[in-house]
């Protein structure tokens, strides 16, 4: 590998990091001004944010929708993968096309013609109604992750189940589930974790329910405060500890075969 | 005897939730198009005024314009960024493409806003970019342009989409047969015409999936013009926000959206069809790889 | 032979006057010293030294994993040696890129371009080479009339049977007239009778363009078909180098001998030596026979007995040993029998079918027979 191509990977790696680790150095800055030089090291911002209840209660209420959307995104995801992977499933390419639809709409059309619908039907916005539409959303991601594993499995090893008794059902269960687990447990972290990072389908369907994607927005647009980089360097370091901890699970069972 | 057991049928219950969930909004989303509002209320009279409003009045022509075009440009700028970064992946250690693929995928985890909010932080008049460029003498007073202009809505389009490219780029480099190159520098290939004889051709897949998928989610970002567009900031999304929200005029709004999302669905297949119609995507699709 | 070729050789060569002799006594056009290769820890190829003449077919045979391709990807340009060196026509191949040397491969599962026709296939190195399309024209049209290929330049390697893909790539490999040809085991993705017709179509191209060819292959039936020399490796180093015959009639060691041909090998120890010749004690008794000049008195060696040098003798003849059948395998003319005489497995051929457990007396053929190392 030329020195060229590690120097041009390591640019891009910078770029994707630098504004996060501009709101990690500024979350530790003394000073409530954003702008450099810097004023010194302090802790102060993560104890103001320790004494707010709005967003710590908007974190708690993010953390608990994140749950039932990691939970149906990642149990819809295997459904579509077993049925993906099936060999006389006839109608694939139209499956397809039924599960591109969510990621290639605009979010933001989804959700607005979704409420067009529930409010004509005299459904209230609300938690539930942002848990399934975030639930669709992710739904296609999920679908591909554990697709691309299930792909990769051994078909013999359930023709052997089979072949050696076991029904439908005990084959799913004994032999292609356990070599599942961890890209259920992939699919799982990634619709939380997406859930947690969502704002744009929380603007249409939260309802009275307030997200803390919606308090940092409302907060955005008036101004930036190191409070609240603080909380994004905590929801940022939850999330990355739940992507080390997935990529580990991941990697245990289903390296991709590069030669 | 019972019919042999299929697992096609676990595509049912998902089929249904998305038919519910998507399909049936966007039919909606036509009814509503052709009715008519009255004191907050709407009324099925089946007229096409908000259609006609559509190709008369050029605001929402301009605005699925300018949504197309962020898009465009969005894909085009990951493009060229990405397929280096996708490349020099491929050729990493198996070691380090795990990290390398943890380290491209993890700022797609950070939530859309943080994201936007650290931009704002880096590009703003006091911000990293500003200060840095004051401290070396290159310019006295901060550039407002960095921040709330059509630039920083493209930077952060790019900076947004670049791994959905760089990973479907790099997947397909990594199906290019690696014999295919070493046969095509043993025929006198300098690496750099191995690179443009077999490595591109060969990945046309990769950057016709990228495209389109980097082009769907740009054109339809709602959030990054809005929020760092600045005056330039109004989009075709924003547009039906507000008509939908605010003016509560449904028809247009439903109108407005499918028109986007037509052309958006449009262009994208067109710009797939363009990259896939060349030879080696053909024969990279027909499985010709392996 | 020497590692180096001096120039009036060469030139001798290129004039073409020379008088057609034995190809492996042709000079050497590359030359392996103290050639090494590691992978990490793992040692694939431990210091050889080999020649390759310029006109002669050569073979690399081996077992998987003896460190034979690694070899030729060295000789391709696509691995670095660790250690030793790679001379073509006396100068070092060190750092010279791939495409840099007068060397072409067919590679295993031949790796043609998926998204180029037969023809821009075999055309690649000329396009390369900015050669004007006559040229190019003229000479696939020729690479691809050696190949008897020409009526399918238009189509794409994936409308190609394996047998037609394989010609393919040789076509396109020889277009450019490199001074060494490269095969990587081309012919083990077909089925055995199109193995067979190419095996021979491979060795009159071969001769027809009188340049070196190096072969990599675990079949042996295959090397034998079609080879000058054959360099045989096991783990990494070399076993034997020689001509077909001299390995198979003296193989240099137990391993070449059990590899090549399913000799019987009897363990003894040499009781005493003469020139060219060796006296072993074995199970069957002390035998002398030709043997390998590296044995040493009182050392442990083999007696290697081939299938062809037992034979049936009835009551009354001369027999060295009786034997008791344990396995006869038929394979349609003839049937293979291995027997047991005196706690010692050999094996031999029958025209008649010979049931297990059938009492036999054996003769040997001495003239034939042979000593070497363990």
């Amino acid at each position: 590998m030329s020195a060229a191509s590690r120097f041009y990977l390591a640019l891009i790696g910078g770029f994707l990091y630098l504004p996060i680790l501009v709101l990690v150095v500024f979350s530790f800055n003394a000073s409530a001004l954003m702008s450099f030089p810097l004023s010194g090291f302090t802790l102060d911002w993560y104890v103001k944010l320790s004494g707010n209840e709005a967003l710590i209660h908007g974190f708690v209420t993010s953390f608990l929708i994140a749950q039932p959307v990691g939970l149906a995104s990642a149990a819809l995801g295997l459904l579509a993968a077993l049925a993906l992977t099936a060999r006389d499933f006839r109608l694939k390419a139209a499956f397809v096309a039924l599960l591109i639809v969510p990621f290639l709409v605009p979010k933001s059309v989804l959700a607005i013609a979704g409420v067009m619908i529930t409010s004509r039907i005299g459904f209230e916005r609300g938690a539930v109604m942002l848990i399934a539409g975030q639930t669709l959303v992710f739904l296609p991601f999920t679908a591909v992750i554990l697709t691309a594993v299930m792909v990769r499995l051994d078909g013999r090893l359930e023709e052997a189940a089979r072949d050696l008794g076991a029904s439908p059902f005990q084959t799913f269960r004994k032999v292609v589930l356990p070599q599942l687990k961890s890209a259920l447990t992939a699919a799982y972290t990634v619709g939380v974790i997406l859930s947690l990072s969502d704002l744009t389908l929380s603007m249409f369907l939260a309802g009275r329910t307030q997200p803390l994607s919606l308090i940092v927005a409302s907060a955005f647009r008036r101004e930036l405060s190191p409070e609240l980089n603080a909380m994004q360097v905590v929801v940022l370091a939850i999330t990355a500890l739940a992507v080390v901890a997935t990529e580990l699970l991941r990697r245990g069972t289903t390296v991709a075969r590069v030669k | 005897m019972a019919r042999r057991f299929s697992r096609s049928i676990f595509a049912l219950p998902v089929a249904v939730f998305l038919v519910v969930g998507a399909v049936l909004p966007l039919l909606v989303l036509f009814m509503f198009s052709v009715f008519t509002v009255e004191d907050l209320d709407l009324i099925p009279d089946f007229n096409l005024a908000s259609w006609r409003e559509l190709f008369t009045n050029p605001t929402y022509g301009i605005l699925i314009g300018k949504a197309l075009m962020s898009g465009l440009a969005a894909a085009i700028g990951t493009a060229i960024i990405g397929y280096p970064v996708a490349v020099g992946m491929a050729r990493l250690p198996p070691v380090w493409k795990g990290v390398a693929l943890t380290i491209l995928m993890t700022p797609l985890y950070v939530g859309e806003l943080v994201r936007l909010y650290a931009w704002r932080l880096v590009l703003g008049t006091e911000g990293l970019l500003n200060s840095l460029l004051k401290s070396i003498g290159l310019i006295e007073q901060p550039l407002k342009i960095l921040l709330f202009s059509p630039l920083s809505t493209a930077l952060v389009l790019v900076y947004n989409n670049l791994p959905f490219m760089v990973l479907a780029i790099w997947i397909s480099v990594e199906l290019v047969d690696r014999r295919l190159i070493e046969a095509a520098r043993d025929l006198g290939a300098r690496p750099i015409e191995a690179f443009f004889s077999v490595i591109l051709p060969l990945t046309t897949p990769g950057l016709a999936a990228g495209s389109f998928a980097v082009f769907a989610l740009a054109a339809g970002d709602l959030l990054t013009p809005s929020l760092l567009g600045g005056t330039s900031g109004s989009t075709a999304m924003a547009m039906v926000d507000s008509l939908f929200g605010t003016a509560f005029d449904w028809p247009t709004a439903s109108v407005l959206a499918l028109a986007l999302l037509f052309a958006l669905i449009l262009t994208a297949v067109i710009l797939a069809k363009i990259v896939l119609s060349s030879r080696g995507a053909r024969a990279a699709l027909s499985g010709g790889l392996r | 032979m020497t590692a180096s070729v001096s120039p009036a050789s060469i030139a001798m060569d290129g004039s073409g006057t020379t008088a057609r002799t034995d190809p492996v006594r042709s000079p050497a056009l590359l030359s392996a010293r103290g050639l090494v290769k590691n992978f990490g820890k793992s040692v694939a190829v431990a210091g050889v030294d080999f020649d390759i003449p310029e006109r002669a077919f050569t073979t690399l045979l081996g077992p998987s994993g003896c460190g034979k391709t690694t070899i030729l990807r060295m000789i391709a340009g696509f691995e670095d040696p660790t250690g030793g060196s790679l001379e073509l026509d006396g100068q070092s191949l060190a750092s010279v890129p791939p495409e840099k040397r007068p060397v072409n491969t067919v590679f295993q599962s031949y790796a043609l371009f998926p998204h180029m026709t037969v023809a821009e296939n075999v055309g690649f190195s000329l396009t390369l080479q900015r050669q004007t399309k006559d040229v190019v024209e003229r000479r696939v049209q020729r690479a691809l009339d050696t190949v008897h290929m020409v009526e399918f330049a238009a189509r794409y390697p994936s409308e190609l049977s394996g047998g037609q893909q394989q010609r393919v790539a040789v076509a396109r490999a020889i277009v450019a007239e490199p001074r060494l040809l490269l095969l990587d085991e081309p012919l083990s993705a077909l089925d055995r009778k199109m193995r067979e017709h190419l095996q021979i179509e491979l060795k009159d191209l071969q001769r027809r363009l009188g340049i070196a060819f190096v072969y990599v292959t675990h079949d042996q039936e295959e090397a034998f078909a079609l080879s000058d020399l054959i360099i045989v490796m096991n783990r990494g180093v070399i076993a034997q180098k020689g001509p077909p015959d001299e390995i198979y009639a003296r193989p240099a060691n137990a391993f070449v001998a059990d590899f090549i041909g399913g000799a019987s090998l009897v363990s003894g120890r040499v009781a005493e030596k003469k020139a060219g010749s060796a006296s072993i004690a074995t199970p069957l008794g002390v035998i002398e026979a030709e043997a390998n000049p590296a044995v040493s008195v009182g050392g442990e060696a083999v007696l290697v007995i081939r299938p062809e040098h037992v034979a049936f003798v009835g009551e009354g003849e001369r027999a060295d040993a009786e034997a008791t059948v344990i396995h006869a395998i038929y394979q349609g003319g003839r049937t293979l029998l291995e027997a047991e005489a005196a706690g010692v497995r050999l094996k031999a051929w029958s025209t008649e079918r010979i049931a297990p457990g059938a009492q036999l007396r054996l003769a040997l053929d001495w003239r034939r027979i042979f000593v070497t190392e363990v």
